[in-house]
């Protein structure tokens, strides 16, 4: 029924599941081809609440996954010896219950006899904390019982199942993970990319997606993001190989570009960050590589509300404000002041009491500020 | 004659300070070691431990508490005997107990235990039987009386563990294949009810767990119901324990064969008289498993009989079965009723008189492809009138109004 090579040909499915389910589906599948059986399937029991559910099955009828769940886990008189369920154990059936004895249960009548199984091998690949993850193959009555070869060859199929499924579990975190921050990114209203220190993209959210679909202020040439006006390309540049170079990721490391978007549209401030080390970069064995990532505030964020931000953080007058958006609209200082219908020693006047209210000393210095207030994200970093 | 198991029909059998014992298990003590040569007497509680009265209350069947049964007496141990060897045992003599001359036969309801037709006869009903020394007769079957073919319907030797847990394991997988079935399929152990004989404590209960239930005949013997294993016979039984522990009860007065209505022979309490020896190692020298026996030469004798044929054709649905020989039986049986009602019985009554006389059921044909040809033949002397058929036709001979007792 099982050649020599069985171990060998099924470790090698076993270990495909670790990252596709329909693989781990296969395996059970073969399983039950292979030891004459009607039904697989990969059930976890908690042995303190009494509670369980069928994790993975071939063979079972659907229609008993709820009432398993809800009635006979607690119920399952296989369930009733703990020790039997160690990691890397293999027991049959009727050495924790005798077939005359289970023949009188309700789990047996109602539960298994639907599914016209009773004879059971059942091996435990894997216990996590609380929860047992165990095999359970079953045979019908009239099929004859499993022997010690059986035994003898789940058994030998354990180690590589446990593993299989600890790496599989392992892996569906880390998805969960990814996959939750990928949401939460994409629900930002800033544009995020991810990039390597050559300024290769590794990944980017929908906002920044749709603000490189635009062409604002950066685009992607050859894989790398680049600031979309000539004279700003070192700049940026410069700024994600410093980040990625940083000692260290996260604790307000990092430093902000401003790139100039041309005459009539304010300059974009980006906010370029290191990050984790990226671990898949290059050959599997190769130094791992820290990330940068690029934060801008969007195409969405009001700037009005920016400068409405700045106003009430640091106490500026209405006349304070209505400079600071005109600076903020790409505005010089001259033209601030023939657009406010104010002299040009006013605006620098003016100018002074904002440089002191915000503790800034320059005009690309305050934009930045502002650029950063415009990134609701980045809002906790102003001072209280 | 040394009576080595006495009974009290006053006590039930668990208030005995020897008791016996109603489960099949290697560890139950022996009572009583006797050498090679002996002669005994054993007294036997009937089959049910006294729970069936003399009397016309048919709900005691009804209300048979099955997995009490059978109370055995024993198990005497014999020196010298091994796995292995052959058990010779002579059933010197049959008998009542004094004082207790009668019998009793039961159908038993479908959901209690079931019987042969039960899906023809599924009420309890009760029949009791006088015992007039050879003779029987019963005021609930008028119009029959045979002399008595005693046998004790249950005798074997104690199993092996290994045997033991052979039985379990094989009878668990039948009853596996449908466990809601009634009928069941056959009776798994039960430590409720189980009596284990000498046994006490901590001991009994583990052991009446995974005890077999006595009902089926095994390989060791057990619960046959062979009527022509009657007093006058001698029997070899395999021995898989040390010291044979030989059993026995069940005592028919008499059984048609198949004991058809379950509790279908007329039962009761007696002794039975047993000289003992062994073969040495003669299940290898003869390739014996199961019991073989000659039979007695004293059987009542009968020059005639009514023989009535079956085919394995399902009486409801007409379906074709393949040369199987309980559905041409119980065909056999349902025709052979079906005959004698037309003499005046009920059907439960035709059913008790060929499940306690003496009948000969036989597989007649097992070959002829798709049908199996078994028959049921009926001693005619048994009756007190002509039932052989003739040009006038049956002419009833059973007095009206009699009946057996039914359960409510």
């Amino acid at each position: 029924m099982r050649a020599d090579t069985w171990l060998d040909e099924i470790a090698d499915l076993v270990y495909l599941g670790i990252g596709d389910e329909s693989e781990l589906v296969q395996v059970l599948a073969r399983i039950r081809r292979d030891f004459g059986a009607v039904a697989t399937a990969l059930i976890s029991h908690d042995f303190h609440t009494r509670k369980g559910s069928w994790t993975l099955e071939v063979g079972l009828d659907s229609l008993f996954r709820q009432s398993y769940i809800d009635y006979y886990a607690a119920r399952n008189p296989w369930l009733g010896y703990s020790p039997a369920y160690e990691t890397g154990r293999v027991h049959v059936g009727h050495s924790i219950i005798p077939g005359w004895e289970l023949v009188r249960t309700e789990f047996y009548s109602d539960y298994l006899r639907p599914q016209d199984c009773y004879h059971r091998l059942c091996g435990v690949p894997l216990r996590l904390g609380q929860e047992t993850i165990f095999l359970s193959v079953m045979r019908a009555p009239g099929q004859p019982e499993f022997d010690d070869r059986d035994v003898a060859d789940l058994r030998r199929l354990l180690p590589h199942l446990g593993r299989a499924l600890h790496l599989r579990r392992h892996l569906l975190r880390r998805c969960a993970t990814h996959s939750a921050l990928r949401d939460l990114l994409d629900a930002l209203p800033l544009a995020v990319w991810i990039v390597d220190r050559d300024g290769r993209l590794v990944t980017m959210n929908a906002a920044a997606d749709a603000q490189l679909a635009r062409g604002v202020g950066l685009r992607l040439v050859g894989g790398r993001l680049v600031a979309a006006g000539g004279a700003d390309l070192g700049v940026l540049r410069r700024e994600i190989h410093a980040a990625a170079l940083a000692p260290s990721a996260g604790g307000g490391a990092g430093g902000r570009v401003t790139l100039q978007r041309g005459q009539g549209h304010q300059p974009l401030v980006l906010h370029v960050a290191p990050l984790g080390a990226r671990t898949d970069a290059g050959g599997q064995l190769a130094e791992p590589e820290r990330l940068v990532a690029i934060i801008s505030p969007g195409l969405g964020s009001d700037d009005r509300d920016a400068v409405a931000d700045l106003a009430r953080a640091f106490g500026l007058t209405q006349a304070e404000s209505r400079l600071c958006a005109q600076l903020l609209s790409g505005a010089d200082l001259a033209a601030a002041a023939t657009r406010l219908g104010v002299s040009h020693s006013t605006v620098r006047t003016q100018l002074r009491h904002v440089f002191a209210k915000t503790g800034t000393h320059s005009q690309a210095a305050l934009m930045r500020l502002i650029g950063g207030l415009a990134a609701p994200g980045l809002r906790d970093v102003r001072p209280s | 004659m040394k009576t080595l198991f006495k009974i009290d029909l006053s006590k039930h059998p668990s208030e005995l300070a020897v008791k016996p014992h109603n489960r099949w298990h290697p560890d139950i003590p022996i009572v009583e070691w006797v050498k090679p040569g002996a002669e005994f007497r054993m007294e036997c509680y009937d089959w049910t431990g006294g729970q069936i009265s003399s009397n016309d209350d048919a709900n005691e069947i009804r209300d048979v508490i099955l997995p009490r049964v059978h109370y055995l007496s024993g198990p005497v141990g014999v020196e010298g005997a091994e796995a292995g060897d052959l058990l010779v045992v002579d059933l010197l003599d049959v008998g009542p107990l004094p004082g207790s001359e009668w019998g009793f036969t039961g159908i038993f309801a479908k959901e209690n235990g079931g019987g042969f037709l039960t899906e023809h006869y599924p009420r309890a009903c009760k029949a009791i039987w006088d015992l007039h020394g050879l003779y029987c007769t019963s005021r609930h079957v008028p119009g029959v009386r045979w002399a008595g073919l005693v046998h004790p319907g249950l005798i074997g030797c104690l199993p092996s563990r290994e045997l033991l847990e052979k039985w379990n394991k094989r009878e668990a997988e039948l009853i596996a294949t449908d466990p809601n079935r009634v009928p069941p399929l056959a009776a798994p152990p039960q430590a409720e009810h189980a009596l284990m004989g000498q046994m006490t404590g901590q001991a009994a209960g583990r052991a009446a767990k995974e005890a077999a239930r006595t009902v089926p005949p095994r390989e060791h013997g057990g619960n046959c119901d062979i009527k022509n294993l009657s007093r006058g016979s001698r029997v070899f039984f395999p021995v898989y324990q040390k010291g044979a522990g030989l059993s026995m009860g069940d005592i028919h007065w008499s059984q048609g064969d198949g004991e058809i209505t379950f509790c279908g022979a007329i039962e009761m309490a007696g002794w039975i008289d047993v000289h003992v020896d062994i073969i040495k190692g003669g299940m290898a020298k003869y390739g014996v498993t199961n019991p073989i026996f000659i039979p007695s030469p004293c059987e009542p004798k009968f020059g005639e009989y009514l023989v009535f044929e079956g085919i394995s054709v399902d009486e409801f649905t007409g379906k074709q079965y393949y040369l199987d020989a309980h559905v041409a039986y119980r065909r056999a049986c349902l025709n052979a009723i079906e005959y004698l009602k037309k003499f005046g019985y009920t059907g439960e009554q035709a059913y008790v008189i060929i499940g306690t006389a003496p009948c000969e059921g036989r597989i007649s044909g097992i070959v002829d492809i798709p049908n199996a040809c078994a028959t049921l033949a009926i001693p005619t002397g048994i009756f007190d009138f002509d039932i052989r058929p003739n040009a006038g036709g049956p002419v009833r001979g059973v007095p009206t109004g009699t009946d057996v007792a039914r359960a409510t």
